[in-house]
C-alpha cells in the first residue's frame, strides 16, 4: 500500500490542501501551524474513520471557514489504484474508485476499504478516540510519541504479525487452548505449592508431609528414650540387688574378720604397755650405771690432775708470798703517812678559817664606825626637810595676789560702800528692839534684836492682833539705790569670792605672809642641796650591807667547833687577827712537811704492790686451774662419796641393768610371736574395706529404690507400643512425603519442560522480527541484537530489549533506555514490523512520522537518516512530517512545502 | 485330667504397620474374643485348667486398659488359668506382673488367674505344673536347665507338666519364634526323658509337635503374615494326660477368625493378568470386609489403562481390608496407541513433550511418570 496524494478540504486549518506523495520517501514541511498535523490526521480519519458520524472526532474537524470536511486520497493497494473520498459529519459519506473496478460508496465503499487496507472495518461508535489510536498505531508515529514503545500499540496487528511470523519461522502453530490450560494448571499447582525459591509453601501438602515426617520422628525419638530409661532402669536394678548382695556378703567377712583381729590387738596393747614399761626401767637402770661410772672416772681425772698442776706450781708461789710481806709493810708506812699528813691538813684549815674569821672582823668593826657617821648626817637632813614640809604647808592656801589685783578689789569695795549708803539713805530699817510677842514681816518672823532694811511696801505682824503696813521712802529712786547697792554688793562679794579673802585688808596680809614663807623655803631648799641625802642615803645603805657580808664571812669562816669572843674593840681585834695569821704560816709548814712525806711512802707501796701484782698475774693461770680442779674435785667427792662407796654403787646399778633387759627382751619376743605390726595392717585394710562395703551397699541400695520408682509404671501408656507406633507412623509420614515428594517432582518437571517448549517456540517466533530488526540496530549501534519475548501463551509481543551483550555493555530492557535511544530503538522495531506485515500489502506500506526525532542530537538524526533510507530502500513509503527540514538533507527526499 | 495348653496370645499388640488406628484396635479387639471363646471349648471338652506358656501381653509395658481387658477376658473363662511370662511380658524387676495396678485387676477381674514366677514346682490336684517363667527378655540361659535334674519331692503319682517359653533346636530360624536366635533357648533333649510327662511350649507362633510329649501350640489368633510352608497358627491344644509316663493325648482346635493372607507374588504386564487377579483375590477374599489382611506382592509393567486400572483394585482394597500390604514393583509401561495418542494431539506442547518424554522412556527415570502425569494433566482439563 502507498499513498499517492491527498486533498484536504474544510479541515480544521485547511481549506484545501493537496499534496502529493513521492513513493519512496516525502518530506512535508512548513513552520508551525501550517498544517502539518492534521494533515496526518486527516489522512488517518479518511482511512479508518467512519465518514458519517457526529463524534468528538468528526466536531473536531470542523474548519472555521465552514462547509464540510473532505479528504480526497490517491493511493495503491492490492494492485490496483484507488481513489477514496470521504466528507465527514451526520450526513458524511465515503466514495471508493478503483482502478478498473466500480464505484462504491457508503458503506461498501468503508468495507471495501478495510478489506484493501487489512483492518477489521471503518472504526465508529463508542470509545472512537482509542480505537482510533490503535489503527495502524505501528505505522503511524504520532507529534511527542517518539519514544513510545511500539509494543504499546500494536494490538490490532498482532494477529497478522503472528502469522507472517509463524509463517518465516515455520512455526505453524503456536499453542493450543488445551496446552495452556495444562500449564495454566500445573503453573497454579506450582505457586500454590511452592515458594518462589522453589521451597515447599508453609501449608503445602509437600510442607505438611514434612512437617508431619518430622514431628513423627520427635515422637519416636522421644518414645525411644522413655523406654531406653525403663530399660535402663531394669539394668539399674539389676546391678543394684546384685551389688547389694555381694557388698552385704563383703561386709559380713570384713566384719568377721574385724572381730577376731581385735581380739589379738588388744593382746598386743597390753603387751605394748608391759615392753614400754619395760624400755623405761632398762633404760633408767642403764642410765644410772653410766651416770655413776662418769662420775668415778671425773673424780679420779681430778685427782691426777691436781696433783700435777700443785707440783709445777710449788717455787712461784713461795716468791710471790715474800712479795706480799714486802707490800703489806709498804702500804701500811703509807697508811701512816697518809694520816699525818691528813691530820696537819685539817689543822692547817681550822687555822686559815680562824684567821680569816679575824679579817673579818676587823673589816666590820670599821664599817660599823662609818654607819655611825652617816646616820648622823641623815638625822640632820631630816630636820630641813620637816622644815621644808612645815613652811610648804603653810604657803599652799594662800592666795599669790598682784598688786593691780589688790587696788581694783579696794576700788569695788569703795563703790559698794558708797552705794549702800546711798540706799541707807532711802530705806526704812526696822530694829526689833525687844517684843514679848511674834513679830512677822511679810511671812518671816522677825526675832528681837534683828534688823531688816525694806526698800519695798511690807506688812508687820505683831502678835495675832496688830498688823501694819510699812512703805519705805519714793518708790521709784529707791529701787535704783537698791539695785545699785545689791550689785555693787554682789561685786564686791564675788571679787573677794574668787580671791578667796574676806575683805581686802586680809588680802593685803595674805600678800605679805606669802613673800615671807617663800624666802624661808629657799633658804631651806638651798642647805638641803647642799647636804646631799640621796647620796649619804645610799652610802649608809651600802655600808651596812657590806657590814652584814663580812660579819656573815667572819661566822661562816669560823669552824663549828670553835667559840671566840670577838672584841669590839678594834685594836685588840687587829693584835687578835694578826696572832691568828701567825698560827696559820706555822701550820702551813708543819703541813707540806706531811704531804712530802705522803708522796714518798705511796711511791714505795705502789712499787711492792706492782711487783706483787706481776709475780700474781705470772702465776695466775696456774693458781687458778689449782683453784677450780680442787673445787670441783670437792664438789664431785661430796656428791659421789669416796672411793668405796662408789665402787659399791657401781657393782648394784650393773646388776638392776641387766635385770632389765632380759624383762625387755621378754616381752619383744612375745610381740614377734603374735606378728602384731601385720595385724595391724589387716585392721586397717578391713576397716577401709568395710567403709567402703558400707557406702557401695548404701550406694546400691539408693540406685535399687532410684530403679524401682522408675519402673513402677502409671500405666496410662504403653512405652513400647508408643515407640512402634511412632516408629510405624515415621514410616507412613516418610513414605508419604517421598509419595508427594515425587509427585512434586514429576509435576515440575512436566512443568519445566512444558515452559521449555513453550518457550522454544516463542524464541522460534519472535526470531524473523529480531532479524529484520537487527540490521537497523546495526546502523544505530553496531553490531546489537533485539531481544522480543512473546507472551508465554503467545497471544502478544510482551517485551522488547536491547542486547548488547556483544559490546559488554549487557541486555537492556526498552523501558530503562534513554528517551534518545528508546526513538532510536522504537523506530528500527517500526521499520521492521513494517517490512514484515508489507508482505500482506504489496510488499509496501507507508511510515507517517510527525515530528518523529525531537530527542534526538545532531549524531543521532544522522544515524536515524540512515535507517530511514535503507527502509525506503526495502520498499518502505516514508513520509516524514517536520518543520526543520534543514534536518532531514542528504536524505534524497522529495519535498512538499506547507504554508 | 484334660487341660488347654495356649500361648502367645500377644493382647495389646499395635499392629502399628495399619494406618487406620480404628482398624488397629478393631484387631486388638479380636485377639480378646478369641481368648474368650476358649470359654465354649473348655466347657464343651470339661477342661480342667488352661495353660498359657508365655507372651499373653505383647509388651512388657501394656497400658491399664490392656490390662484390664486381659483379666476381664481371663476372668470369663473361669477355671484356673496358669501362666508364665514370655519374653513379651517378661517378669523380672518392674514387671508388669509385680505391679500393683495387675494385681489389683487380677483380683478383681480374674481371681482364677495365676501368673508363675518362680522355678518351683507347683502341685495341683490332678498335676504337677513346673514353670520355666522368663525373667527377663534375653534369657541367655535355658530356662528348662533348674528341670534338668528331677526337683526332689514331687509327688510320685501326679502327671508332671512343664511350662516354658522360648524356642527349640531347629525352629528359631524359621522366622515364626519372636525370639533372636540362640536366646531364650529351650533345650528338650537335655531333659530327662521320664521325669515329666507334658512339655507345654511357647513362643512360636506356628502350631508344631517336638517330641513325643513336648508340643508347640501356636497363637490362638494368628497376628502376622506366616512365613514358610506348613505353619498352622490360629489353634490351641487340649492335652488329656492318663496318668505318669502315659503319652499324652493331644487334639488341635481351631480358634483363628481373622485372615491373614500372603499368596504367592503376582506377575502384572496386562489386562488379562490384572483380571486374573482380581478373581483369585475374589476367591481368597469373598465378599468379606474388615476381616482379612492382605500382604500383595506385584510386579511388572503397565500401561496408563492397566495402572488406572490396578489403583482401583487397590483402592478398594485397602477399603475393605484390615490392611493391604502391598509390595509394588509395577513399571509405567504406556502403550504405542497411548503415546501416540499424546505425542500426536493437536496442542503442540503437549504433543512436543510428549515426544520428547517418549524419547526419554529409556533414559530419564521421570520421564515414565511425567508422561502419566500429562495424560492424567490432559484429562483433568478437558473433563
Amino acid at each position: 500500500m502507498k499513498l499517492l496524494s491527498a486533498t484536504v478540504r474544510n479541515y480544521r486549518t485547511h481549506r484545501d490542501t493537496s499534496v502529493r506523495f513521492d513513493g519512496s520517501m516525502v518530506l512535508v514541511h512548513g513552520p508551525n501551524e501550517s498544517g502539518k498535523s492534521t494533515l496526518a490526521e486527516a489522512i488517518h480519519c479518511a482511512l479508518f474513520l467512519k465518514a458519517k458520524g457526529n463524534t468528538n472526532l468528526h466536531k473536531a474537524m470542523q474548519s472555521d471557514h465552514g462547509g464540510t470536511p473532505e479528504v480526497a486520497l490517491s493511493f495503491e493497494a492490492n494492485g490496483r489504484t484507488h481513489t477514496l473520498s470521504k466528507s465527514f459529519g451526520s450526513s458524511g459519506n465515503t466514495t471508493l474508485e478503483s482502478e478498473g473496478q466500480a464505484t462504491l460508496n457508503g458503506s461498501p465503499a468503508e468495507d471495501c476499504l478495510a478489506q484493501l487496507l487489512g483492518v477489521d472495518g471503518t472504526v465508529s461508535g463508542g470509545g472512537i478516540e482509542g480505537k482510533m489510536e490503535r489503527r495502524w498505531a505501528h505505522l503511524w508515529v504520532w507529534q511527542g510519541k517518539s519514544n513510545h514503545s511500539p509494543l504499546e500499540s500494536i494490538d490490532e496487528s498482532q494477529a497478522q504479525l503472528r502469522s507472517k511470523l509463524q509463517a518465516q519461522s515455520g512455526q505453524s502453530f503456536l499453542t493450543s487452548d488445551t496446552d495452556n490450560a495444562v500449564i495454566d494448571a500445573l503453573q497454579s499447582w506450582e505457586s500454590a505449592n511452592f515458594t518462589q525459591a522453589g521451597a515447599p509453601k508453609t501449608g503445602s501438602e509437600l510442607k505438611k508431609a514434612i512437617e508431619a515426617l518430622e514431628a513423627a520422628e520427635a515422637r519416636t525419638a522421644s518414645a525411644r528414650t522413655t523406654l531406653q530409661e525403663l530399660e535402663q532402669a531394669a539394668t539399674s536394678f539389676d546391678q543394684a540387688e546384685a551389688d547389694i548382695e555381694r557388698h552385704g556378703k563383703n561386709l559380713i567377712e570384713a566384719e568377721a574378720q574385724l572381730k577376731s583381729i581385735a581380739a589379738q590387738l588388744k593382746t598386743v596393747g597390753s603387751l605394748r604397755e608391759q615392753l614400754k614399761e619395760k624400755s623405761r626401767l632398762r633404760e633408767d637402770t642403764k642410765k644410772a650405771l653410766n651416770g655413776l661410772i662418769e662420775a668415778d672416772t671425773e673424780i679420779r681425772q681430778f685427782e691426777s690432775q691436781l696433783k700435777e698442776t700443785r707440783a709445777k706450781a710449788a717455787p712461784k708461789e713461795k716468791e710471790i708470798e715474800g712479795l706480799q710481806t714486802e707490800s703489806k709493810t709498804k702500804q701500811a708506812d703509807y697508811e701512816k703517812a697518809r694520816t699525818v699528813r691528813e691530820r696537819s691538813s685539817r689543822e692547817l684549815n681550822r687555822l686559815r678559817s680562824i684567821a680569816d674569821a679575824w679579817q673579818a672582823h676587823c673589816e666590820s668593826l670599821r664599817e660599823s664606825q662609818r654607819i655611825t657617821h652617816l646616820s648622823e648626817e641623815l638625822k640632820k637632813i631630816q630636820k630641813l626637810k620637816d622644815a621644808q614640809k612645815q613652811t610648804t604647808k603653810q604657803l599652799a592656801p594662800l592666795e599669790n595676789f598682784t598688786d593691780a589685783a589688790i587696788k581694783k578689789l579696794a576700788k569695788t569695795e569703795r563703790e559698794a560702800e558708797q552705794a549702800r549708803l546711798r540706799l541707807e539713805a532711802y530705806a526704812l530699817q526696822i530694829e526689833v528692839l525687844e517684843s514679848d510677842q511674834a513679830i512677822q514681816l511679810n511671812d518671816a518672823s522677825l526675832k528681837p534684836g534683828q534688823t531688816e532694811i525694806l526698800s519695798h511696801a511690807a506688812e508687820l505682824q505683831i502678835g495675832t492682833g496688830t498688823r501694819i503696813r510699812l512703805t519705805p521712802g519714793g518708790a521709784e529712786d529707791l529701787e535704783a539705790a537698791r539695785a545699785d547697792s545689791d550689785a555693787a554688793a554682789t561685786k564686791l562679794s564675788d571679787a573677794l569670792k574668787a580671791l578667796g579673802v574676806d575683805s581686802v585688808d586680809a588680802a593685803r596680809e595674805q600678800m605679805r605672809t606669802r613673800e615671807n614663807l617663800g624666802k624661808e623655803l629657799e633658804d631651806l631648799e638651798t642647805k638641803l642641796e647642799a647636804a646631799n641625802a640621796d647620796d649619804c642615803e645610799q652610802a649608809l645603805a651600802e655600808a651596812e650591807k657590806t657590814l652584814a657580808q663580812l660579819q656573815a664571812r667572819r661566822d661562816a669562816s669560823l669552824p663549828k667547833e670553835e667559840s671566840i669572843p670577838f672584841p669590839d674593840e678594834p685594836k685588840a681585834a687587829e693584835a687578835a687577827a694578826e696572832a691568828a695569821r701567825a698560827s696559820l704560816t706555822s701550820a702551813q709548814d708543819a703541813a707540806e712537811s706531811a704531804e712530802s712525806q705522803e708522796k714518798a711512802s705511796h711511791k714505795a707501796a705502789v712499787k711492792a704492790a706492782a711487783a706483787l701484782t706481776k709475780a700474781e698475774d705470772a702465776h695466775k693461770t696456774q693458781s687458778e686451774a689449782i683453784k677450780d680442779l680442787q673445787s670441783r674435785l670437792d664438789y664431785a667427792l661430796k656428791k659421789s662419796g669416796d672411793t668405796d662407796t662408789r665402787s659399791n654403787a657401781i657393782n648394784t646399778a650393773t646388776a638392776q641393768f641387766d635385770q632389765a633387759k632380759q624383762a625387755e627382751q621378754s616381752v619383744t619376743s612375745q610381740l614377734e610371736e603374735l606378728g602384731a605390726d601385720h595385724l595391724e595392717i589387716d585392721a586397717e585394710r578391713l576397716n577401709h574395706s568395710v567403709d567402703a562395703d558400707k557406702k557401695k551397699l548404701s550406694d546400691a541400695k539408693d540406685r535399687k529404690i532410684v530403679a524401682q520408682t522408675e519402673l513402677k509404671s502409671n500405666g496410662s501408656k504403653d512405652p513400647h507400643r508408643e515407640l512402634k507406633e511412632a516408629e510405624a507412623e515415621t514410616e507412613q509420614c516418610r513414605d508419604s512425603r517421598d509419595r508427594l515428594q515425587h509427585q512434586s517432582d514429576v509435576r515440575r518437571h512436566l512443568l519445566d519442560k512444558l515452559r521449555a517448549a513453550r518457550q522454544a517456540t516463542t524464541a522460534a517466533l519472535a526470531k524473523p522480527l529480531e532479524d529484520a530488526v537487527t540490521p537497523y540496530l546495526n546502523l544505530l549501534f553496531g553490531g546489537s541484537r533485539a531481544q522480543l519475548h512473546w507472551a508465554e501463551d503467545g497471544s502478544r509481543l510482551e517485551s522488547f530489549a536491547l542486547d548488547r551483550t556483544d559490546k559488554q555493555k549487557g541486555l537492556f530492557s526498552f523501558g530503562k533506555l534513554s528517551h534518545g535511544t528508546r526513538e532510536q530503538v522504537a523506530l528500527a522495531l517500526r521499520l521492521a514490523m513494517a517490512q514484515l506485515l508489507a508482505a500482506d500489502h504489496d510488499d509496501c506500506l507507508p511510515l507517517i512520522l510527525d515530528d518523529a526525532f525531537t530527542h534526538a542530537d545532531k549524531n543521532r538524526i544522522e544515524k536515524l537518516k540512515s535507517l530511514l533510507y535503507q527502509a525506503s530502500q526495502n520498499g518502505l513509503q516514508i513520509i516524514l512530517l517536520s518543520c526543520h527540514p534543514e534536518n532531514y538533507s542528504g536524505l534524497s527526499a522529495s519535498e512538499v512545502a506547507l504554508s | 485330667m484334660k487341660f488347654l495348653h495356649t500361648a502367645d496370645w500377644q493382647i495389646g499388640k499395635p499392629f502399628q504397620s495399619i494406618a487406620d488406628n480404628s482398624k488397629r484396635e478393631a484387631l486388638r479387639q479380636k485377639r480378646l474374643d478369641t481368648v474368650r471363646a476358649f470359654k465354649s471349648l473348655i466347657e464343651e471338652q470339661e477342661l480342667e485348667f488352661v495353660l498359657v506358656c508365655g507372651d499373653l501381653f505383647d509388651s512388657s509395658t501394656p497400658d491399664q486398659a490392656t490390662v484390664s481387658a486381659l483379666c476381664a477376658a481371663i476372668g470369663e473363662l473361669k477355671v484356673p488359668v496358669y501362666a508364665i511370662p514370655g519374653n513379651h511380658d517378661h517378669g523380672g524387676p518392674g514387671c508388669i506382673w509385680e505391679q500393683a495396678f495387675f494385681i489389683r485387676e487380677q483380683k478383681q477381674l480374674a481371681p482364677n488367674f495365676h501368673i508363675l514366677l518362680e522355678a518351683e514346682p507347683v502341685v495341683l490336684e490332678h498335676a504337677v505344673l513346673l514353670p520355666c517363667p522368663l525373667l527377663r527378655r534375653h534369657e541367655s540361659e535355658d530356662p528348662t536347665a533348674w528341670l534338668r535334674s528331677e526337683p526332689e519331692g514331687l509327688p510320685k503319682e501326679l502327671p508332671r507338666i512343664v511350662l516354658a517359653h522360648g524356642s527349640t533346636q531347629g525352629f528359631s530360624s524359621s522366622g515364626e519364634s519372636d525370639s533372636e536366635s540362640g536366646i531364650n533357648r529351650i533345650e528338650v533333649n537335655h531333659l530327662p526323658v521320664d521325669s515329666y510327662d507334658y512339655i507345654a511350649l511357647g513362643d512360636w507362633h506356628g502350631m508344631k509337635q517336638i517330641t513325643a510329649n513336648a508340643w508347640f501350640c501356636g497363637t490362638p489368633e494368628q497376628d502376622r503374615f506366616a512365613k514358610g510352608e506348613g505353619n498352622q497358627p490360629g489353634n490351641v491344644l487340649t492335652v488329656e494326660i492318663q496318668g505318669r509316663k502315659q503319652t499324652p493325648s493331644v487334639e488341635t482346635f481351631k480358634t483363628g477368625r481373622i485372615g491373614w493372607h500372603a499368596p504367592d507374588a503376582f506377575q502384572l504386564n496386562s489386562a488379562a493378568d490384572l483380571d486374573g487377579l482380581k478373581a483369585q483375590l475374589d476367591e481368597l477374599l469373598g465378599g468379606r470386609a474388615s476381616s482379612d489382611l492382605l500382604r500383595l506382592r506385584v510386579s511388572g509393567a503397565l500401561s496408563f489403562n492397566g495402572i488406572e486400572h490396578f489403583e482401583q483394585l487397590t483402592e478398594s482394597l485397602r477399603a475393605r481390608l484390615i490392611r493391604l500390604k502391598l509390595d509394588q514393583d509395577i513399571q509405567v509401561e504406556p502403550s504405542e496407541e497411548e503415546l501416540d495418542a499424546l505425542s500426536e494431539r493437536q496442542d503442540p506442547l503437549i504433543a512436543q513433550v510428549a515426544k520428547e518424554l517418549r524419547d526419554e522412556l529409556s533414559e530419564d527415570p521421570l520421564a515414565r511418570d511425567a508422561l502419566r502425569e500429562l495424560q492424567l494433566e490432559v484429562r483433568r482439563v478437558e473433563a
